[in-house]
């Protein structure tokens, strides 16, 4: 590459260092080449010619004063360097002063030194500088063979009084002036010569930088600049070279973006279709597996059920079921299919109407469970299995009959005792292998005796801090709870649950059920100390009611006629028993516990003593005695008989003998009949 | 809602309510009656065949009619009372105050 900058470069130097180089000699050369000393020497010389054939000793004085004349320029002559001609002499060989302009006069060192030595042979013309810008200049008169005929001496007054550069200072200052102007206008040029394609230069890479094409305008200069051939063409062509290349790269790259963004927008999209079927397929799963746990509980005035799941979010396989069986006894079951998903939720619906159709064939829970088992064994390709507690209620005898098939024992509450669990059978979960027997246990249900069953979700279930509710909590919260009645009992639970979980995800089936055996059978009610009557002790049926005259009254009318029919009473004597019941609890409900009635502890108990019955009715509400309340006059005219206040009357009527008594803050009704005399009274 | 199977026999509302009228039915037993009254029936017999129970609260409300009836010059009875339900009345006093007739035809007769 041609080094044109380079080389301009250089030349402005050297015109710089030249032009300072001329400026130092001239003033290096200053005295040399004084006008005055130039003048000295032409004008010595000049008069010495004109001296050549004259007669040196003759000379006079005169002579040399015309000489004077015909040397002195014209006075309007500025031109001249001489001012004013003063003086000649003319000295002879000796250096003896033949004659002057100023007539005879005494000659000094400084004169006659001259003259001495221009006359040397081949001496030049001498030349000397006197004060008050005055110049002497010597000169030797040569005969043609250049023998010395004798020295001339001028000395004048210059015109210019000075050096030449004091003389010519204005000159020399513009030249100066003009070489620095010129300096800068050269160097202003090359500055912009050499900053305009830098400045386009960064003024595209800025382009570049930001991704954009550089202007037309910047790009026109940048290829005029890239056609050049020094080093700014050389930097344009690589920086054009580069910004394509760059450019084409930043195309590919986005080019390459846009298909990744594209596949990666098409992946989202697939994925998320694929979310939302697998999250349709678990909502239905979960909706089919909450609605394959029956909705609707067996109702019977023998006993209470409750129950309650909630699915786990990812689907779990839990389910409860409770039934009457076809031969009237309340069947009931609790189970946890291992695994979560869909295919737990299917092992779920099918072992539910596995084990309710086998119960229904098998009165033995063993072997309908055994049957359960075998029939999951056949069709369970995934090795799910179920753990189940499955349990049948006979509700006329009081007896439970279950099997344990692997899973939690459920807790048994009998009326004031604290929970316990029920003692496990030893069967292992159902689907896990075939041919198994199964054992079964009975154990007697006393009047009021509530179960509780329960799945892991519930134990297992976590705070926030990672804690479970453990089985522990699980017994302190039942043991702490006053309701037996199913569905309070097993709410209160699920609200402790609740309030310990807080906001932790669940990640189980929730899944419990509670039952209550409310009497109709023949078992004992366990004496209870500070209780009332220590007769209780022995014979007694007794039932808890629950404060709710809906749902209890029927209880208690099904619990007064097992009782009748194990006895044979007649229906009149039942109708009278349960009439009484119906007023007395009727009664307590409506003026008895006044806003507490969730404190209410009312129960109802009932035993054959010789040939009476004694019907005994407690209630823990405000102190009551029905036999004062019973003064209505039955005699009144239907005009002026009050309404209300009959019940009472007809507890009084309807019995041989009604006492009443207040014992531990509780009101104690007890009635008693002799058999026989209702017997004549049936009729 | 109670349903008193109403039937007319001439000028008689004739009911005939099924079951048990106890504390926890009493009161729709009682809208469903006094609301016959109310809509001008005043001479009625209550056709107690298909009960099989009822309590001081059933009682309340057959003596509820029994004051509005009487009042419009009217009249109810009952009729085909079970044994049972019998004796309640007699201990209560009202088969003093409300007639009880042994079967439907002789209950009409005497309207």
């Amino acid at each position: 590459m041609a080094g044109r900058i380079v080389g301009m470069i250089s030349i402005l130097t050297l015109v710089g260092v030249a032009a300072a180089a001329a400026l130092l000699l001239g003033l290096a050369v200053d005295s040399e080449e004084d006008s005055g000393r130039q003048a000295a020497l032409v004008l010595a010389e000049s008069v010495a010619r004109s001296l050549v054939n004259a007669d040196l000793p003759s000379l006079s004085d005169s002579e040399v004063n015309d000489l004077i004349r015909v040397n002195v320029p014209a006075p309007d002559d500025s031109d001249s360097d001489i001012a004013e001609l003063q003086d000649i002499w003319v000295f002879n060989p000796q250096a003896r002063l033949a004659a002057s302009s100023e007539g005879a006069r005494t000659v000094t060192r400084d004169e006659i030194v001259p003259a001495r030595g221009a006359m040397e042979p081949g001496a030049v013309t001498l030349v000397q500088s006197l004060p008050d810008g005055r110049y002497a200049g010597t000169a030797a008169i040569r005969g043609a063979d250049g023998t010395a005929l004798g020295a001339v001496r001028v000395e004048f007054t210059s015109n210019r009084i000075g050096t030449h550069f004091e003389l010519y200072r204005g000159e020399y200052l513009i030249g100066v002036i003009a070489v620095v102007v010129a300096l800068i206008f050269v160097s202003w040029f090359l500055a912009k010569r050499l900053a305009r394609p830098i400045g386009i230069m960064v003024r595209a890479a800025r382009a570049v930088e930001d991704g954009r094409q550089p202007e037309p305008s910047v790009a026109a200069v940048l290829r005029n600049t890239s056609l050049t051939r020094d080093e700014y063409g050389e930097l344009a062509g690589v920086f054009l070279d580069m910004a394509r290349e760059v450019g084409a790269r930043e195309i590919r790259l986005n080019a390459q973006v846009e298909e990744r963004t594209v596949e990666l927008s098409e992946k989202n999209r697939a994925l998320e279709t694929a979310q939302r079927e697998i999250r349709n397929d678990l909502e239905m799963a979960h909706s089919v597996q909450a609605a394959l746990v029956p909705s609707d509980l067996p109702e019977d005035p023998r006993a209470g059920v409750a129950a309650f799941m909630t699915p786990a979010l990812d689907v779990g396989g839990d389910f409860y079921d409770a039934f009457l069986t076809d031969d009237g006894r309340l069947a009931f079951a609790i189970a946890d299919v291992s695994g979560k998903g869909v295919a737990s939720a299917l092992m779920m619906a099918v072992g539910r109407a596995l084990l309710r159709s086998a119960a229904n064939q098998h009165p033995d829970p063993s072997r309908a469970v055994a049957s359960t088992n075998d029939q999951l064994c056949g069709m369970n390709p995934k090795e799910l299995f179920i753990t189940a507690f499955f349990g049948v209620i006979d509700l006329e005898l009081g007896t439970l009959t279950y099997v344990n098939a692997g899973h939690d024992p459920p807790y048994i509450i009998r009326p004031d005792e604290a929970p316990e669990m029920i003692p496990h059978t030893g069967g292992i979960a159902l689907g896990v292998l075939p041919d198994l027997n199964y054992t079964e246990t009975t154990i007697p249900l006393d009047a009021g005796t509530a179960l509780y069953l329960y799945t892991d979700g519930i134990t297992e279930a976590e705070n926030a801090n990672g804690q479970q509710f453990g089985r522990e909590r699980l017994e302190e919260k039942l043991a702490g709870s006053t309701v037996v009645e199913p569905k309070e009992l097993m709410d209160g639970i699920l609200t402790d649950l609740r309030e310990f979980s807080g906001d932790a995800k669940q990640f189980d089936d929730i899944t419990c059920m509670a039952l209550q055996f409310v009497g109709g059978s023949v078992t004992l009610e366990p004496y209870i100390p500070g209780r009332g009557d220590a007769r209780l002790a022995s014979g007694w049926r007794r039932m808890v009611v629950q404060p709710q005259l809906e749902s209890s009254l029927p209880r208690v009318t099904a619990f007064i006629e097992r009782f009748a029919e194990t006895e044979g009473f007649n229906p009149a004597e039942v109708f009278r028993i349960n009439l009484a019941l119906d007023e007395l609890l009727t009664n307590t409900l409506e003026h008895g516990f006044e806003g507490r009635v969730h404190e209410a502890d009312i129960s109802v108990a009932i035993r054959s003593e010789g040939d009476s019955v004694i019907v005994r009715y407690e209630d823990n509400g405000s102190e009551f005695n029905p036999l004062q309340a019973t003064e209505q006059d039955t005699e009144l005219e239907l005009v002026e008989r009050p309404i209300g206040g009959l019940g009472l009357q007809l507890i009084a009527a309807s019995f041989d003998e009604v006492t009443y008594e207040r014992v531990d803050d509780r009101n104690v009704t007890t009635m008693r009949q002799s058999r026989e005399s209702s017997e004549e009274d049936s009729g | 809602m109670v349903d008193l199977y109403p039937e007319y026999d001439d000028s008689v509302l004739v009911l005939n309510p099924l079951g048990r009228i106890d504390g926890t039915n009493a009161k729709a037993f009682e809208e469903a009656l006094l609301g016959r009254i109310d809509a001008g029936d005043n001479q009625i017999l209550m056709n107690f065949e298909g009960i099989n129970y009822i309590s001081s609260a059933g009682l309340r409300v057959l003596l509820m009619a029994a004051k509005r009836t009487s009042q419009s010059a009217g009249q109810l009875a009952l009729c085909a009372v079970q044994d049972h339900i019998q004796e309640v009345f007699k201990f209560s006093g009202f088969a003093e105050i409300i007639p009880i007739h042994d079967d439907r035809p002789g209950a009409l007769s005497s309207f």
